[in-house]
């Protein structure tokens, strides 16, 4: 009898030792030690973290981080290319064991600051004051979304500003013009709605989407400086009444069958296809997939707009909503100097016009993008920027992480009946719970 | 030799087994369980003790109510059908008019069980899909109105929705497995039965049952300790949405540590889970008195 307690015991355990096998030590990372990274010759490697494995995108970055190698050649860059949604969690695997690559992939805001805060980044604001000449050539939306207590851990190297895509022939076919104002844009919806296209192509499948549309609606709707308390994780509450109208429009338009049916269930890629097809009139979505676009809907098949604010609405209207991706250099690199020249390299004019022309990915520079380099879409797209001040984030990288997974998950139960009040109210539980820990 | 020396010598020899069971089973079962009195994270510097604050929490979480019935709905519908129905196909393919063609059919049966999991959610969340499935024109044949249909999209539907494509893959593995038992049980004993006058469904459930006990039990546990931990389905086809809708023990672990970087309360939930698995585990091993006949 004790034999099989005991038997069984053990084979209990081992079934669910795998559940407890993502225990990691807590004592978290701290220093990797060492200068391993420099070899017996003097070379230096560098530990290079980047999130382009896709053929389109990888050969543009292998030949750079080549050309990179062959001007220096005492530094060696090793480079990983790990998928979107994967380096999500790399990161926080390799940031909680400790062994940090040297320069590593990020989206801008809220995840640079995070790393920050870790102390798990370099501050980069001494190299950028050196060299003014670099510091100035970046769209300053995108550089200043990267910093952290006034210094600067994340340098841009790629920009997405959020326009409102539309198939040029529903427009021509239904004789619409295109709004002007954000009644005009509701008008719009209406017409297409009675003429039973899906006005704007939305899916919530997969849930950062929505993320896209809620970050913009907070930019135009909340005052700036309430926006901006709210999204530091120290002192964010959300209990502005104006978070709970940008919910309340983003619902109703789902209300009045804007979005079309099901949008739990519908995801980004299905409704793209169907404004290719003409089945949706029109969608949001970011300059950093213009070029799909040309596939999708053919070159003139498709325009954009930027989507009008309310009339009245207190958010800053210089403001676009958009986000950017970065690198930045780990706090434990034992060669900042070799890191920061790579940079330097890789968000030069030269590779960074290479970078959009054959990557297609828009570069985060000044006068980047030119017709040489991009499609007549792309560059009419960032001359319309030019104008815009600031770049509200995506979301999901704007807001402390929890925050802007409950954010998510309620908006979600929103298309399923939740109201915009119990909506915020969970945001704020969130949000305190985060203050909390904070402090 | 001494009888005391071959007792050395064999725990000499159980020992590199020992070991490697302590370091990678058990010695992480206590680290994680004091990883869970700490907040931490993997993005954080920041390790500070909190004491059971998370296992408050845990209980105070709606999410985790939620996670608990999903699994529940989990564990119900496997045991139904992958031990019930599994158990009443095999004896249907058993049965002596269907031997011909058994093995036919039972290769059917078991070629979802060795597809991957990503494809099974993939391809049921396509025949799910309002716009472009099948299942609401195949409703729709039957006079339902579809309008309102959208199974993974409706937080109501959305977990049995996917429940019942793990369901539809698992079924033929634990029905191959039942054939496999029954075809041990002696023919003598079924022709008595016969004699006596036993119907299908009598000899059914007074011989082909009670002789296969271990095998369902076997199977019982591996079932029930599979549906506390369910994962991957969740993951491929709602990614635990809509809102939070199907979120599982195990879906909702990971999102806590790895997206929402609370390394701590994860863990909490980590134990949370090894808990509930452990005493089903010992319940099972001890209802059932394994190896007893």
């Amino acid at each position: 009898m004790k034999k099989r307690v005991l038997a069984s015991l053990l084979s209990a355990v081992m079934v669910l030792g795998m559940l407890s096998g993502c225990a990691a030590s807590g004592s978290g990372g701290s220093d990797n030690g060492g200068d391993e990274s420099s070899d017996a010759d003097g070379k230096v490697t560098l530990k290079f973290l980047n999130k382009y494995p896709e053929e389109e995108y990888v050969h543009y970055f292998e030949d750079a981080v080549a050309a990179f190698e062959d001007a220096n050649p005492d530094i060696h860059i090793e480079m990983e290319n790990v998928s979107d949604q994967a380096i999500k969690d790399k990161l926080s695997v390799v940031a909680s064991g400790g062994d940090m690559p040297d320069i590593y992939f990020s989206w801008t805001g809220e995840r640079v600051k995070r790393f920050a805060r870790g102390d798990k980044a370099l501050d980069l604001t001494p190299y950028l004051e050196e060299d003014t000449e670099w510091r100035d050539s970046f769209l300053p939306a995108f550089l200043n979304n990267s910093t952290y207590d006034g210094k600067t851990y994340a340098i841009p190297f790629r920009s997405s500003i959020m326009y409102m895509i539309y198939n040029k022939k529903v427009f021509t076919d239904n004789k619409i013009e295109i709004p002007k104002t954000w009644d005009e844009f509701l008008e719009v919806c209406e017409t297409l709605k009675e003429k039973g296209i899906t006005p704007v192509g939305f899916g919530n499948a997969q849930n950062w989407y929505s993320s896209w549309w809620i970050g913009l609606f907070n930019a135009m709707m909340v005052a700036p400086d309430v926006m901006n308390t709210d999204y530091t994780p120290e002192t964010g509450e959300f209990t502005d009444p104006a978070y709970v109208e940008a919910v309340q429009i983003f619902l109703d338009m789902n209300e009045k069958g804007y979005f079309g049916d099901h949008v739990n269930s519908k995801d980004y890629y299905e409704v793209r296809e169907q404004l290719g097809a003409g089945q949706v009139g029109m969608m949001l979505d970011a300059t950093a997939q213009f070029t799909q676009y040309d596939d999708i809907a053919g070159e003139e098949g498709w325009g954009f707009f930027k989507i009008p604010v309310m009339e009245g609405a207190a958010g800053d209207p210089g403001t676009i909503g958009g986000g950017g991706e970065a690198w930045l250099v780990s706090s434990t690199c034992s060669h900042p100097d070799e890191a920061v020249e790579f940079l330097k390299f890789m968000t030069s004019v030269e590779q960074g016009q290479k970078q959009t022309s054959e990557a297609g990915l828009p570069n985060a520079l000044i006068g980047g993008i030119t017709s040489d380099n991009a499609t007549a879409a792309l560059v009419e797209a960032y001359e319309q920027a030019e104008g815009y001040t600031n770049i509200a984030d995506w979301l999901d990288c704007a807001v402390e992480a929890s925050i802007a997974d409950q954010y998510m998950a309620s908006i979600s139960e929103g298309f399923d009946g939740k109201s915009a009040e119990d909506i915020m109210a969970d945001v704020q539980k969130a949000a305190k719970a985060v203050k909390e820990e904070a402090e | 030799m001494s009888r005391k020396g071959s007792r050395k010598t064999a725990f000499i020899y159980l020992a590199p087994a020992m070991i490697v069971i302590i370091v990678f089973l058990y010695l992480p079962i206590i680290l994680n369980f004091m990883n869970s009195l700490y907040k931490w994270g993997a993005m954080s510097t920041e390790v500070k003790w909190v004491g059971f604050k998370y296992y408050k929490q845990l209980v105070e979480d709606d999410t985790i109510r939620v996670a608990l019935k999903n699994n529940l709905v989990f564990v119900i519908t496997s045991v139904v059908c992958q031990i019930g129905v599994s158990l009443v196909i095999s004896a249907v393919l058993e049965s002596k008019f269907l031997r011909r063609w058994q093995s036919f059919f039972r290769t059917i049966y078991f070629i979802p069980s060795l597809l991957m999991i990503t494809v099974t959610g993939i391809t049921f969340k396509m025949l799910y899909s309002p716009t472009i499935g099948l299942l609401n024109p195949v409703l729709e044949l039957f006079g339902v109105n579809t309008s309102n249909v959208d199974i993974l999209g409706s937080a109501k539907t959305a977990i049995w929705g996917v429940a019942a494509a793990s369901q539809w893959q698992f079924i033929g593995y634990t029905v191959v497995l039942f054939v496999v038992a029954m075809q041990s049980i002696s023919d003598d004993i079924y022709e008595a039965a016969e004699i006596d006058g036993a119907s299908g469904i009598q000899r059914f459930f007074s011989i082909t049952v009670p002789l296969m006990k271990n095998t369902i039990m076997i199977n019982m546990i591996i079932i029930i300790t599979g549906a506390v931990r369910v994962y991957d389905e969740v993951y491929v086809m709602t990614n635990g949405g809509p809102g939070r809708a199907t979120q599982t023990l195990a879906t909702y672990l990971y999102q806590v540590g790895f997206k929402n970087d609370q390394m701590g309360y994860a863990s909490a939930i980590a134990f949370f889970v090894f808990i509930i698995t452990f005493i089903l585990g010992l319940f099972q091993m001890k209802g059932y008195d394994l190896g007893d006949d």
